[in-house]
């Protein structure tokens, strides 16, 4: 099968089948990106913010294809941080360079959030040709605008996540408070799975821009909330609760987010499919929703009740019934997000729906 | 007539760094190295959930996250004065000792290698200028490894995930213990994935570091910092105060047992303040200064018994009296005696964690009773591949009143301290011939070696 069509890819790109990584997607895929390869796929620059650097270990444990094939074959991968071979002299001006070379068609990578306070002196990048000292929101405001797609790689880069945890004072913001937000495509996650991010990548480089949530995210890996697919669903609907660490039972009472979180953990499993958060006996901490952590925190502490314009909910209404529980945990999701103030401000994504 | 050298950013480590070297004769007479973005835990920590601190230390490094972890768990189960049942001992022991294979892996391929060979399209041309020395049938060889240890590393945290859940940030260390005994299949799945890692690290890491040592036997030279070196205490043993590495010092007045108390901060050289009047506290609080005048790093300095120490393997190896590192003797301070700490070390703990797996009994308790006290101060302390991470704790109310987490960066990349000494990196790099400043090899080697 050489040619795979976009609904195909995005059908073996979901949850359900893909308990084997992405690999299924990709021994079809990889003939036609292969082909796109030899006349030469965009690059992609790959920046590091404000970040633990976890997202890019993530990225380097994707098993299906492996880290090589992948940069070898699809991500053509013109600077990364910790791989690129080269000490650069002046790093700035080598990235604008790459980047105007490549007007409108590379692919940017973020990685991490953008401290923005003190004129963003908070993150000096490095260097020019003149000794400037470069910030990176001057850098990343040079390179958005001539970025063809810009990809928010984990919570940090999408929302602010924890570095952007109160009390915030580097005052760190995710890319799209930054950027153009029709240009930013959210694969958010601390850190994200190696496959959302190939995935993704993937996906823009075979078909274009792959269809995003509200949120800016990929709707193939975030389109289900962790709580409904979750294996201990069952305990919920039940009313069983672990009340401690290695009970059998649903994990709310010791802490779960799952209930607020989208994403495909419960089935995707992670590294090489060997386990997830819950499989652990641990409770999901929400790390892909736009309200991690301030709001997710305490991790080990029952969610509390959440009451809004409209909406009052706790997680036990979910149990009431299998029907009505996908729409309360949805409103759940919303009222989180809309204590955090997000909801309202995406109207730009609306050409992607 | 001085020449100021900057590079900025050296990158390929966990986190970028910015270097500033003064040249005179092509002689470095003086160095900066310091971090130049914000990337601190202490004020996100004030007033949060005690237990939450295991979730959010981690994000310290996306590389030594797990020691964080267990530092941070160590700290508040000091506070409870509780000890966690041995199979939380065993399997916290497996994680700490993978995150430091993969670490020691990803130091050497990804981190150091490239400065030895040509890895890319185009870089043989400059096989003079970049001292590149290795025969091209080896380099090949080495370079195809660069990619093999992506996919090792990859297996390790496969082994993380099995254990812990997921990899990078892992979910199963919690106060007083673990969430999940490992089974009958998790364990035949160690081993065999063990097994695996254990034959690149006895086959291809052992003869590629060879290689390397048999082109650059001059890197046995070069890089030698001050010498005085720092440990905690790492893979705790059956019996209580039983370690395999024990904390300990090597100062100009030769080995003793770590003091914690001895620890104090140094932020002269570092755009933080100590928030006391002439406090050195680690404890903190601090205050963020980013115009400070003599600052240049967001790194707090960190000092034993008013001196800088290295830590790392090296650190670990010659503390815990390791044969092979002992016999190279002054040799053992140095680029290629650093490589080869890390790489003894690997080499010890495959076997290390083949052993606590033995000891493994899939039944035993996961949590030690216990309840999270309301106040206290405590010192958590856990050991990584890059070195040291020491979380400073208080709680007040049930919150967290101040946290301070400590790592490599602390140490190694020590700030020029308030009485003018240079951090351990810093030291290192004096004295090195920089013969183009173009292509400071010499300088990238040496920076890279930690």
């Amino acid at each position: 099968m050489k040619h795979i069509s976009r609904r195909h890819f995005i059908k073996l790109c979901t949850a359900s089948v893909a308990a084997l990584g992405i690999s299924q997607v990709w021994v079809p895929a990889i003939g036609e990106a292969f082909q796109k390869a030899v006349q030469g796929n965009p690059p992609v620059l790959w920046i590091q913010g404000s970040a633990c650097n976890g997202c890019s270990s993530s990225l380097m444990n994707s098993v299906h294809p492996n880290i090589k094939e992948a940069f070898h074959e699809i991500i053509n991968v013109s600077y990364h941080p910790g791989l690129s071979t080269e000490t650069v002299r002046f790093f700035p001006d080598y990235l604008v360079d790459t980047a105007q070379q490549n007007r409108g068609k590379f692919i940017l990578v973020v990685e991490g959030a953008i401290p923005t306070a003190d004129h963003g002196n908070f993150h000096i990048i490095g260097q020019d040709s003149r000794g400037k000292k470069v910030t990176l929101v001057e850098l990343l405001e040079k390179l958005g605008e001539l970025a063809g797609t810009i990809v928010a790689v984990g919570s940090c880069a999408s929302f602010g996540g924890i570095s952007a945890a109160e009390p915030n004072d580097a005052e760190c913001v995710g890319l799209e408070k930054l950027i153009e937000v029709s240009k930013v495509i959210n694969i958010p996650g601390c850190p994200p799975h190696p496959d959302w991010i190939v995935g993704t990548l993937a996906h823009l480089l075979l078909f274009g821009r792959p269809e995003l949530d509200d949120y800016g995210r990929p709707r193939a890996f975030f389109q289900g909330l962790i709580h409904n697919n979750c294996p201990r669903r069952q305990y919920f609907d039940n009313s069983i609760f672990a009340r401690n660490f290695g009970e059998d039972g649903c994990l709310l009472q010791i802490g779960c987010k799952g209930p607020l979180a989208h994403g495909d953990c419960p089935t995707r499993l992670w590294n090489g499919a060997s386990s997830w958060c819950v499989n652990a006996n641990a409770p999901c901490i929400g790390c892909t929703d736009p309200s991690f952590p301030d709001l997710t925190m305490p991790f080990y502490k029952r969610m509390p009740e959440i009451q809004g314009p409209g909406i009052t909910s706790t997680a036990d209404a979910i149990g009431i019934g299998v029907g009505a529980a996908t729409a309360a945990g949805f409103a759940v999701h919303l009222a989180g997000n809309y204590f955090s103030g997000r909801i309202g401000k995406k109207n730009s994504r609306e050409d992607d729906i | 007539m001085a020449e100021l050298l900057v590079i900025h950013p050296l990158n390929r480590g966990i986190r970028p760094i910015r270097l500033e070297l003064e040249t005179d004769f092509e002689k470095v007479i003086s160095a900066k190295a310091g971090t130049t973005y914000y990337w601190d835990f202490e004020k996100t920590l004030r007033g949060k959930d005690p237990l939450d601190a295991i979730q959010l230390t981690q994000r310290c490094s996306g590389m030594d996250f797990i020691s964080h972890a267990a530092a941070a768990a160590r700290a508040l189960e000091s506070i409870a004065g509780v000890s966690v049942p041995p199979n939380a001992r065993l399997v916290r022991n497996i994680l700490l000792a993978l995150d430091m294979i993969y670490g020691n892996l990803a130091h050497f391929y990804q981190n150091a290698v490239p400065d030895y060979m040509p890895l890319k399209a185009g870089d043989a041309e400059h096989t003079l200028e970049r001292d590149y020395r290795i025969p091209p049938a080896v380099a090949e060889r080495i370079a195809a490894n660069v990619w093999k240890a992506l996919e090792i590393r990859s297996l390790i945290h496969s082994m993380t995930g099995i254990v812990a859940g997921k990899a990078p940030h892992i979910c199963n260390i919690v106060f007083s213990g673990i969430t999940r005994n490992l089974n009958i299949a998790d364990i035949l799945k160690l081993r065999s994935i063990l097994g695996e890692v254990g034959r690149f690290i006895n086959n291809e890491y052992a003869v590629d570091l060879e290689d390397l040592e048999k082109a650059y036997p001059d890197c046995y030279n070069v890089g030698k910092g001050e010498g005085r070196l720092l440990t905690v205490s790492e893979f705790p043993g059956n019996r209580p105060g039983e370690y395999l590495i024990s904390g300990s010092v090597r100062n100009d007045s030769g080995n003793q047992m770590l003091d914690t108390d001895l620890i104090t901060v140094d932020c002269a050289g570092s755009w933080f303040e100590t928030a006391g009047s002439g406090s050195n506290s680690p404890a903190g609080p601090f205050r963020i200064s980013p115009d400070k005048a003599g600052g240049y790093s967001w790194v707090k300095g960190a000092l034993y018994d008013k001196k800088t120490c290295e830590v790392g393997a090296l650190a670990r190896m010659l503390l815990s009296g390791n044969p092979v590192i002992s016999r190279l003797g002054a040799g053992a301070f140095s680029v290629m005696g650093r490589f080869r700490a890390r790489f003894e070390e690997t080499k010890e703990l495959v076997t290390k964690i083949s052993a606590w797996i033995d000891e493994y009994q899939p039944d035993g308790l996961l949590t030690a009773k216990s309840e999270m006290p309301e106040e206290g101060q405590a010192v958590g302390a856990a050991e990584a591949s890059q070195g040291s991470v020491i979380h400073f704790v208080s709680l007040s109310d049930g919150k967290i009143e101040t946290y301070n987490a400590m790592d490599s960066f602390s140490w190694n990349l020590c700030p020029q301290t308030a009485d003018n000494s240079m951090g351990p990196l810093e030291q290192s790099l004096i004295g090195l011939t920089v013969v183009n400043p173009e292509n400071p090899v010499e300088v990238l080697r040496v920076a890279r070696s930690f």
